[in-house]
Parts: C-alpha cells; sequence; structure tokens
C-alpha cells in the first residue's frame, strides 16, 4: 500500500524535483521567519497539522504549484532557475 | 503510548521517541477524526468508518496514507448514507493533506461486516476480504462509533472461538492470522513479478520484512497468551487485545510471561529497539525517498539507510526465531501451534 503521493517522485524530471523542493525550502523559510503556521494552514485549505504532514514529505510538481499560487511565491522564477541549473 | 509499550520500556531499560512521536501524533489524529466525522455524518445510522494500516497501529508519520473502510452494520436504510460517509472521508484527506485510498484498491470502499464474518475460509473468501478482515481485526482503528467496531471484532472472535478447545491457544484464530501473513508475503513476490515497473519497491521491502511481520506476531502473541495465562473469558479477553491494544504494544506484553529469562528478554528488548529505528525512519522523508527508489536485488543496494534497516530487518527475524523456538515460555507452544 504505497502511498499514491509518494510514487509520483519516480516519473518526474530532475527540473521538476529541483522546483518542487525550492518552493517547500521558500516555505520553511517562510515558517521559520514567523509566518503565522494557521494562516498558512487556513490559506492552503488545510487545518495545521495538516500542513505539519504537507511539509513533511516531498511534494508533486502540481502540488508546489498550487502551494506557489496560494501563498504568492515566484513559482515562474524558481521553476527557471531549476532549469538553468539542470 | 500504550501503557503495555510503556510498562515494557520500564522492564527491559529502553526508550522508544520515535514510537512516542508516533503515538502521540495518531492518537491526534484518532481524536480529530472522531470529532470530525461525527460532525459530518452523525451516528444515527449503521455505518462505522474503521482506518487500519499505520494509523490503526498507532505509528503513523507524516507521510502515511488513511486507508479506510465503511463498515456497514446491517442495512442501511438511507443509501446515500454510503457516498456521503465516503466523500467525508476524502474531505479528511484533503484537509489534512494526507493521501486518500481511492477506489480501486482495498480500501476507500464499503464493506458488509457480516460477509466478512460469515464467509470466513469459505469459497468467497477472497484476498480481498481476507485481507479485510484481518486487518480490521489487527489493525482497525474506528474514527466514528468505536463500539460497532468493538461489536464487530467481538462477533468474529466468537466465530473464530466456537467449537474451540479450551486449553489451548485459538487454533482456528491463529490459522486464519497465519494464512494471512502467508498471503501477504506471497502478495509481495506476485506483484514484483506482475508490476514492470520497480517503484517503491525498497520501501514495500522493508515494510513486509519489519511492519507487517511484526504485526502477524502481535496477533500470534494475543493467541498464545489465551494459552499462557488462562484467562476466564477468553473472548472478551481477545476483544480487549485487539480493540484497545496497538500490535507492538501486544507484542510488548511478552514481558509478563518471560520473567527472568535474560536471553529472552534481550531479544525483546532488540524487537521494539528495531520498531523504533523503523518508525524514524519512515518519519525521515529522504530516507523514505531514498528506499522508494531503490531497485531488487536487494544484495545490490548499498545506500547506507536502508543497508540499516536491511540488516535490522535480519536481525529482526533472529530475535523472533530465539523468542518463539528457544525461550522456555513459548517454545512448546510454538512448536505446536506455529508451524504445521
Amino acid at each position: 500500500m504505497t502511498s499514491m503521493v509518494d510514487s509520483v517522485i519516480f516519473r518526474e524530471t530532475t527540473i521538476e524535483r529541483r522546483t518542487a523542493d525550492a518552493v517547500q525550502d521558500e516555505l520553511r523559510r517562510r515558517l521559520a521567519r514567523g509566518w503565522s503556521r494557521d494562516e498558512i494552514a487556513a490559506r492552503l485549505g488545510l487545518v495545521p497539522v495538516g500542513l505539519d504532514a504537507l511539509m513533511g514529505r516531498y511534494w508533486t510538481i502540481e502540488e508546489a504549484f498550487r502551494v506557489a499560487e496560494a501563498l504568492e511565491i515566484d513559482f515562474a522564477r524558481i521553476h527557471a532557475e531549476a532549469a538553468g541549473a539542470a | 503510548m500504550h501503557e503495555f509499550l510503556e510498562a515494557a520500556c520500564d522492564v527491559l531499560d529502553l526508550e522508544l521517541p520515535a514510537l512516542e512521536r508516533a503515538a502521540a501524533f495518531s492518537q491526534e489524529q484518532v481524536q480529530e477524526a472522531r470529532r470530525f466525522f461525527r460532525d459530518r455524518i452523525g451516528l444515527d445510522h449503521g455505518l462505522d468508518i474503521v482506518v487500519c494500516g499505520s494509523l490503526g497501529r498507532r505509528e503513523m508519520s507524516a507521510a502515511s496514507d488513511f486507508d479506510y473502510l465503511v463498515v456497514a452494520h446491517g442495512l442501511v436504510e438511507d443509501v446515500t448514507r454510503f457516498r456521503s460517509a465516503r466523500l467525508a472521508c476524502d474531505e479528511w484527506c484533503t484537509r489534512r493533506s494526507l493521501p486518500s485510498p481511492g477506489t480501486t484498491g482495498l480500501f476507500g470502499r464499503v464493506v458488509s461486516a457480516t460477509e466478512l464474518v460469515e464467509q470466513i475460509g469459505l469459497e468467497f473468501d477472497t484476498n480481498a476480504s481476507l485481507t479485510r478482515r484481518l486487518l480490521l481485526l489487527e489493525e482497525g482503528v474506528s474514527v466514528l462509533q468505536p463500539e460497532k467496531h468493538q461489536q464487530f471484532v467481538n462477533v468474529m472472535l466468537g466465530r473464530y472461538l466456537l467449537e474451540e478447545d479450551a486449553g489451548g491457544p485459538p487454533w482456528f484464530l491463529l490459522n486464519d492470522v497465519t494464512r494471512y501473513w502467508r498471503t501477504i508475503a506471497v502478495d509481495y513476490q506476485a506483484k514484483v513479478w506482475r508490476d514492470l515497473s520497480d517503484d517503491g519497491w525498497g520501501l514495500r521491502w522493508l515494510k513486509l520484512r519489519i511492519s507487517r511481520k511484526l504485526t502477524f506476531v502481535s496477533a500470534v502473541v494475543s493467541a498464545l497468551l489465551v494459552a499462557l495465562e488462562a484467562p476466564d473469558d477468553r473472548r472478551a479477553f481477545l476483544c480487549e487485545q485487539f480493540v484497545d491494544v496497538p500490535a507492538l504494544a501486544r507484542v510488548a506484553q511478552l514481558t509478563r510471561v518471560l520473567d527472568g529469562d535474560e536471553q529472552a528478554l534481550g531479544d525483546l528488548r532488540d524487537v521494539l529497539s528495531i520498531a523504533d529505528r523503523f518508525a524514524a525512519y519512515l518519519q525521515d522523508k529522504e530516507q523514505r525517498a531514498a528506499a522508494r527508489r531503490m531497485r531488487p536485488p536487494v544484495g545490490a543496494v548499498v545506500e547506507p539507510g536502508f543497508v540499516e534497516m536491511r540488516e535490522a530487518s535480519d536481525a529482526l527475524q533472529a530475535c523472533l526465531e530465539r523468542l518463539f523456538f528457544d525461550a522456555p515460555a513459548l517454545r512448546d507452544l510454538s512448536r505446536r501451534y506455529l508451524t504445521f
């Protein structure tokens, strides 16, 4: 009963992996800088412990895009940087 | 953490930090889920929602799935209730960022409590029904109507104990538990053969050799305790074991019967320690991702974290063999009831 979400990471490109990780890192930095966990969770449509669960696993590129969109993280820039580094 | 595990930690001078974290996280999830589902779909119907897997074992991590079954107890007059229950589960998964099981596999669907009991061992007792029944028994936790789940387990045990010899462990139950364990192992091999992709192999392999094996062992322990401790009411004893005591806590009970056997207590200590290490491994997303990237054969894998857990799984097997087949307290029962 492998997690359906985690299994996606096998079929992604390096650019997608780097992009998703970079978006997650940006969210982690915001939380570390004191952004409200409850508010971020609410903006993502989650309860706070759902945000903890989200941060505890790798994201798909689609999840990263949704998070970036909800939190106004510059997804296009991050993706371009990931592509440039590949 | 369950009191049996805490008691074992005192006896064995052991700490289980990863399992403590997982137990606290799991318990919070269960309590929140009960409030949520009662609010969403109420209680005035014959449905229960039972979750299996790591949540049921109180070993949940951030990456755990929400493997649920909607268990129908008798006829439910308003059929829209079934759909409401499944929609509520999907909403729960979305809000908690948990992977939902979908509808094509073992979970995420409605099952009949009566059928699961009535067809034990008969021609329509398929791999799916066997799996659902044993998972509901060994690691199911209700997130809606716990009293219905307890009633279901009690009725199931009544079937297993019917016409059983009162002196020994419940042999019918042991046979079905063992049959399920062999089914899991065969199923693993079958999927390795069928699936052209090796995606996720490493984690499936480790879970089979550690957590699924320990769940099997936990059910065996409960059954053998019936013979070792001779409770007045076997059915009530087993019902409490499977409803109120998580899998690893059932294993930890062996401290009660291994008193004074330092070798066996040392082996039990190692078993619980390995379980804690694996829980920590599963809580680490990098380790999990690394395990999923591994490809068979297992001997070719050199990634250090995976190798460490592979060696731990070998050590677990050795400890269990010594515990059940060398320890004086268990070896006679094991030889008689766990072999032929």
